[in-house]
């Protein structure tokens, strides 16, 4: 019965996990491709929520977090983070308090050598 | 002849196995069990890592995209990458990877009508229970992104 519970766990972890690299990279990747910083926070979460809805994961208390300064060469920091759910595989939830917490964070450069696009 | 010996195979076979089934079924549905929750385990941590090298090169390949020799750009109208872009890349893949994951090679493969940035690199996915089990310690999955740089003016007569 531990081992089944354990594959389940594992399973709905591991899953859940993978999702948070891609949405901290497709958040950067959109965040940098302008220099208005309004619209490059809007397309990065943007991004980062399509990113994370096309992934079907078993997440709560989800977070997105856009940091950074909008000029050429500037830096922009995406961190996404969320709670996988394991409330519901009994013992295990005990263990782990009901969630496992997953972060990612993804530093880019703001295009350089792009022209003023906004 | 052969029916014979079948036969004798087969009765002493029942005779081996009487009384044991129960002890046999759980000794080996536990270890079935256990070596699924191996694959379960170590193959998502495979899924995990791969997915974490995936991004990071992707990353590294559209900051290489920014690491070009703008000299070069400028006289030639050519897209070539500056002596460090290599090193960049690599830097940016080992501080979101943790290290795990090595860039091979970073080029401009110039196609007819565009450049593209290409990266290439392995990233080392360790196995802990199925090494344990069968001693299968690792294995190294390749990764491959690309990129194409973004450049234009902001001004006129740039």
């Amino acid at each position: 019965m531990i081992l089944i519970l354990a594959i389940a766990f594992v399973v709905v972890v591991r899953a859940s996990q993978m999702p948070a690299w891609s949405a901290a990279s497709d958040c950067a990747r959109a965040a940098i491709a302008t220099l208005d910083e309004n619209i490059g926070r809007q397309q990065a979460i943007l991004a980062a929520e399509q990113s994370l809805y096309g992934n079907s994961i078993n997440a709560m208390d989800g977070q997105i977090l856009v940091t950074g300064t909008w000029s050429p060469g500037s830096q922009v920091t995406c961190k996404v983070s969320y709670d996988i759910d394991v409330s519901w595989i009994g013992f295990l939830s005990d263990v782990t308090g009901g969630k496992v917490p997953v972060s990612a964070s993804v530093t880019m450069v703001v295009e350089p050598y792009k022209s003023n696009w906004n | 002849m052969f029916t014979d010996v079948r036969s004798k195979v087969t009765a002493f076979r029942l005779k081996a196995e009487s009384g044991y089934t129960i002890t046999i079924q759980a000794v080996f549905y536990t270890f079935l069990l256990f070596i699924f929750l191996a694959f379960v385990f170590d193959f998502g941590l495979v899924g995990n890592l791969y997915s974490i090298a995936t991004a990071s090169m992707k990353v590294a390949a559209q900051d290489a995209a920014k690491n070009i020799d703008t000299t070069v750009f400028a006289t030639t109208q050519q897209i070539r990458l500056s002596n460090g872009a290599l090193g960049i890349a690599q830097q940016e893949v080992t501080n979101m990877s943790g290290g795990k994951v090595q860039v091979l090679s970073l080029y401009v493969s110039h196609l007819a009508t565009r450049d593209v940035i290409v990266i290439t690199g392995h990233v080392d996915c360790p196995l802990p229970l199925l090494g344990s089990l069968f001693g299968l310690k690792m294995i190294i999955v390749p990764v491959q992104a690309y990129a194409e740089p973004a450049y234009g003016i902001n001004q006129e007569g740039q």
